[in-house]
């Protein structure tokens, strides 16, 4: 989706809520009270893929008990209509970690159009993923109390995902099959591979309201980055990524052709971060804290 | 010197308590609010588990608490839901017959209370607080003091030995297979229905001793018995005579009279058998009872100590209060006959005729509506002379029973002009008659008909007509029985007017039906979604009720935490009325500040219950009869009804937490906590109608799968009272 097309999105969205709001003047809200400012914290337990810390994988029972998480931010602001639905939008920042532990940069060099030389680096830590996401929502509450009770969230996301390299350091090797060897050191500097994402939340919660003020908040979220799904389920991790070569007929280290889709070290920066927003969006627990606000 | 100091108070409050018949209304208590009905049932639980002896096994320690719990919050839900009268001139009656009976036992009598429960039905019963409810119907239909007597005599030994709670105890011994049933307990009903009747006999017995101290007539307990065992005949059995319907060519009955009236069984016939029952079967009473008072002379015994006069009041007034509880029963048939009889004595009645009035009425909507049965009852299970009236009913067709109504409502309109509520139904009928019976003005004639010479010809040449001729003549027939119903009413201009109205909206409404049908549900649709701006200043909320049931346990009503959360939801009540700025009146059925509110709570309850049964037939309650009046005494027509209940049960879902669980044990302290709480679900409603009308203003029943917190609670009725107080945007 292009950002042209995202802004009238954005902006009909906000139409369609501000005329709701105009003429729903019937709601009665929790005795009142339409508006809630939340804050909530999201995660799920990092599984499979890493975390910030580059940890991964569960055990709940000791001495070996690890409950790696990832965590991420949200301020959402969310407005009933009317008893059976609110409108609402949310800011978050959602932190993990990119596993580059299988990544090999490396260029060939050509002799009468052999390979004879790989230079390569391999990457020593694993990279950071943040993401900037703003969600625009409806929320359905089936029981007619809205805000309180159990609620169903219809939304779609854009998120701006953009990979830390600062903690990667690239070891570098070479390979030859003849005498020469050329060093090259491979400079990430001023790399901050950055992408747009987009794509459609689905998530369901129970809001419960302490001292007529204090909103209470536990749920799930599950989001389908659609952008990113073309990202996902692919192997970017390959052994090899010729940066700048783009075919070779034979000799000893043959690249791995399929590593050809990519046309530069910063694109595949940018698909390992589509591919995680992909899965680190996918299902995330949540607990919020808010109040009342109107 | 006691008995003359009764007799002048019988006199007495003869005078003062007496309503006049001709002017009768229902029955209401009257005086101070008894004690009872504002003490809380758990400190009378607390209060009744202290009489429990330690001496008793465990086990029937345990039955009898529960019983003092469960029979204590019974006894208070049926005083408090305005189901009974009290210190009403019936039940002044019962209580001095009562003194009567135990002039030598004043701290016995002492210890009673004497109620009377508006109910139809021929019955009364003791509780084991000393609280005795004889019933409407039973006081209707006995015939003098002395059977009163014995029957009070009966009850007073049921309160006297504990009879309930050691027929409970009991109960559970035979159910748990405990003490001497731990051998011989193969069929369980049996014995408890052979313990129970062991009671009986003992109430019939020791209570024979209480009456024989008196010098009521013993001759009387046979009369007793009799009340018992025809029970289920109306308080007279006279042939039913349509005069009252009739007109100059216009004779309902002719076409609907029964041939063979069902001859009247008693109950209990002789060889009726009582094994399962919980009382001896009555012949068998009547045999016992025979046989103690065999050799007792009845010399001197009479069957009125107290009053004559004043027992002649109290059955007139429990007879015509048997209309009334029958017509908001939507017995119409029981009421219409019931009437009638009592019309023959006082033939100008403005109740009764209302009463026969409004039968007509409901059972013509019922009738057009297809569902004259739910509020007719069965002919062919009806003995005695009033069969004729159910079968009359029964088979009348929709129009000739809209027409009947309409006759009869504006007939009776004419000679009581005072009375609103004969003008709104006899105009609701009218409409009814035209826009749902399928009647046309045309099918009425303006003028009676001139002798017709032509019959004799027509039957001569019958044999030429053809089938279409045939199956017309046979519709004009049909037609014909009503066609001069109207023929005096038509000089009434109103009635004109009316009828041509409704022809009117009735022609509309063929135009445009679907078009309003599908505006109404698009309107249902929009109101479910926004709610409602009904734009209400004033209402007054009615009996706010509130039940706690937790159906893992063996008692499932929570009734002390029940009473406790009532409390919160009546005062949350009053906060969300302030906070929407409605003015909120309560007339709670928690505490009665004065007889005046007990009254009106129990009326409007009749009110609501009644339109309850209704359900979506629109019509008139019959209870509005006596609510209008309530619309100036609170300065609104709105009330309100709400409540809350809230369910615990076991859980059901194991599926995804069984999973959970599974893999790698993450699951376990959800597992845990899942399994150790209850699955909470809560209802709530508020009903809240305009007294003067028919229509819901809003219907408003919520589930929600949650605990009953009190954001849940403040949340639905904010919600009830933002509907009620917003205003309709222009």
């Amino acid at each position: 989706m292009r950002m042209k097309e995202i802004k009238q999105v954005i902006i009909l969205g906000i139409i369609m809520l501000l005329v709701k709001l105009c003429v729903a003047q019937t709601a009665p809200g929790y005795m009142g009270k339409k508006l809630i400012i939340e804050y909530s914290v999201t995660g799920a337990p990092a599984l499979f893929r890493i975390n910030k810390n580059g940890k991964s994988g569960i055990d709940i029972f000791p001495p070996d008990f690890k409950l790696p998480m990832n965590y991420g931010h949200k301020l959402t602001g969310s407005y009933s209509i009317n008893r059976k639905s609110a409108y609402g939008a949310s800011l978050e920042l959602f932190t993990t970690g990119v596993d580059y532990s299988n990544i090999t940069l490396g260029k060939g060099v050509i002799e009468n159009n052999r390979i004879t030389q790989i230079n390569g680096h391999n990457a020593q830590n694993d990279a950071v993923l943040n993401t900037y996401g703003l969600t625009l929502f409806k929320s359905f509450y089936r029981n007619g109390i809205s805000p309180l009770g159990r609620h169903t969230n219809i939304g779609i996301k854009i998120l701006y995902a953009s990979t830390d390299l600062s903690q990667v350091n690239f070891s570098s090797f070479t390979n030859t099959n003849n005498n020469q060897t050329e060093v090259l050191v491979y400079d990430l500097s001023g790399k901050s591979p950055s992408s747009i994402e987009w794509g459609f939340t689905y998530g369901m919660g129970v809001n419960r309201i302490l001292f007529d003020k204090v909103v209470i908040n536990f749920g799930f979220e599950v989001v389908l980055m659609f952008s990113a799904l073309n990202a996902w389920g692919e192997d970017w991790r390959g052994q090899y990524d010729f940066t700048d070569y783009t075919g070779v007929e034979e000799g000893r280290f043959s690249p791995n052709t399929f590593n050809k889709k990519l046309s530069s070290d910063t694109e595949l920066f940018k698909k390992l971060g589509s591919e995680r927003v992909f899965t680190s969006q996918f299902f995330n627990l949540k607990i919020g804290i808010g109040f009342l606000a109107h | 010197m006691r008995l003359l100091f009764l007799a002048f108070m019988a006199h007495f409050s003869l005078a003062l308590f007496s309503q006049d018949i001709d002017n009768f209304s229902i029955l209401q208590s009257k005086g101070d609010v008894p004690e009872e009905f504002n003490t809380l049932s758990s400190e009378k639980v607390k209060e009744g588990i202290k009489t429990i002896s330690k001496k008793d096994n465990l086990t029937d320690q345990k039955s009898a608490k529960r019983f003092i719990l469960e029979s204590n919050y019974f006894i208070d839900e049926l005083l408090s839901n305005g189901a009974i009268l009290y210190n009403e001139s019936l039940c002044e009656y019962i209580g001095n017959v009562a003194t009567v009976l135990l002039e030598d036992d004043k701290e016995l009598r002492n210890q009673l209370r004497f109620y009377v429960l508006k109910s139809p039905t021929v019955n009364a019963f003791a509780t084991d607080r000393g609280t005795i409810f004889i019933t409407v119907g039973l006081l209707a239909q006995i015939e003098n003091e002395a059977q009163l007597a014995f029957i009070l005599s009966h009850e007073i030994v049921h309160y006297k030995n504990k009879h309930a709670r050691t027929g409970y105890v009991e109960g559970q011994r035979i159910e748990h297979n405990s003490g001497k049933y731990r051998r011989d307990n193969w069929d369980k009903k049996l014995n408890k229905s052979k313990y129970s009747k062991e009671l009986e006999l003992q109430a019939d017995i020791d209570g024979l001793q209480i009456f024989l101290k008196s010098k009521y007539s013993f001759k009387e307990i046979n009369g007793a018995f009799d009340v018992l065992q025809y029970a289920h005949i109306p308080i007279d059995d006279v042939p039913f005579n349509t005069e009252i319907f009739n007109d100059q060519e216009f004779d309902v009955l002719k076409n609907y009279i029964k041939e063979e009236i069902e001859p009247i069984k008693p109950i209990d016939d002789e060889d009726d058998d009582d094994d399962y029952h919980t009382h001896p079967n009555i012949n068998k009473r009547r045999s016992i009872m025979a046989s103690e008072i065999e050799g007792k002379s009845n010399e001197g015994r009479t069957e009125f100590i107290y009053s004559t006069e004043a027992f002649k009041h109290v059955k007139t007034l429990a007879q015509f209060e048997l209309s009334y509880l029958y017509t908001k029963q939507r017995l119409y048939g029981e009421a219409l006959y019931n009437s009638y009889l009592l019309l023959r004595s006082y033939p100008n009645n403005k109740f009764l005729k209302t009463n026969i009035g409004y039968c007509l009425y409901a059972m013509s909507k019922y009738r057009n509506d297809g569902k004259i049965h739910k509020v007719l009852t069965d002919y062919s299970g009806i003995q005695g002379e009033s069969q004729q009236v159910f079968y009359l009913f029964d088979k009348m067709e929709k129009k000739t029973m809209g027409t009947l109504a309409v006759k009869y409502l504006w007939d009776i309109k004419g000679e009581d002009k005072d009375n609103s509520f004969l003008s709104v139904i006899a105009e609701d009928a009218l409409k009814e008659l035209l826009l749902e019976s399928g009647a046309r003005k045309s099918d009425y004639k303006k003028i009676f008909p001139e002798k017709d010479t032509s019959q004799l010809a027509e039957e001569v040449v019958e044999t030429k007509v053809s089938k279409y001729d045939r199956i017309k003549k046979l519709k004009d027939s049909e037609e014909n029985e009503i066609q001069y119903a109207f023929v005096n009413l038509f000089k009434n201009p109103e009635f004109e007017k009316l009828m041509n109205q409704y022809e009117k909206e009735y022609v509309n409404k063929v135009k445009d039906g679907d078009e309003i049908e599908k505006n109404k549900r698009e309107e249902a649709r929009r109101k479910e979604k926004e709610g409602r701006a009904l734009g209400i200043e004033k209402v007054v909320m009615v009996s706010p009720n509130y039940k706690r049931f937790d159906l893992r346990k063996q008692v499932t009503e929570q009734h002390e935490f029940s009473e406790g959360r009532k409390e919160d939801f009546i005062d949350l009540n009053i906060k969300c009325a302030e906070k929407t700025g409605v003015e909120l009146s309560m007339i709670s059925n928690t505490f009665f500040e004065s007889t005046d509110k007990y009254n009106d709570m129990s009326l409007l309850n009749d009110w609501m219950d009644e339109r309850f049964e209704h359900q979506n037939l629109h019509i008139y309650p019959y209870c509005k009869l006596f609510t209008d009046g309530l619309v100036q005494k609170y300065g609104t027509t709105y009330f309100g009804w709400s409540g809350m209940y809230s369910l615990r049960t076991k859980k059901t879902g194991w599926g995804w937490i069984g999973l959970s669980v599974l893999y790698y044990g993450m699951g376990i302290p959800i597992g845990i906590y899942y399994a150790l709480t209850p699955e909470n679900h809560t209802f709530y409603y508020t009903y809240l109608v305009d007294i003067t009308n028919y229509d819901f203003l809003m219907s408003k029943e919520d589930y929600v799968k949650m605990k009953d917190h009190n954001d849940v609670m403040k949340s639905y009725i904010y919600d009830s009272y933002h509907q009620i107080t917003t205003k309709t945007k222009e």
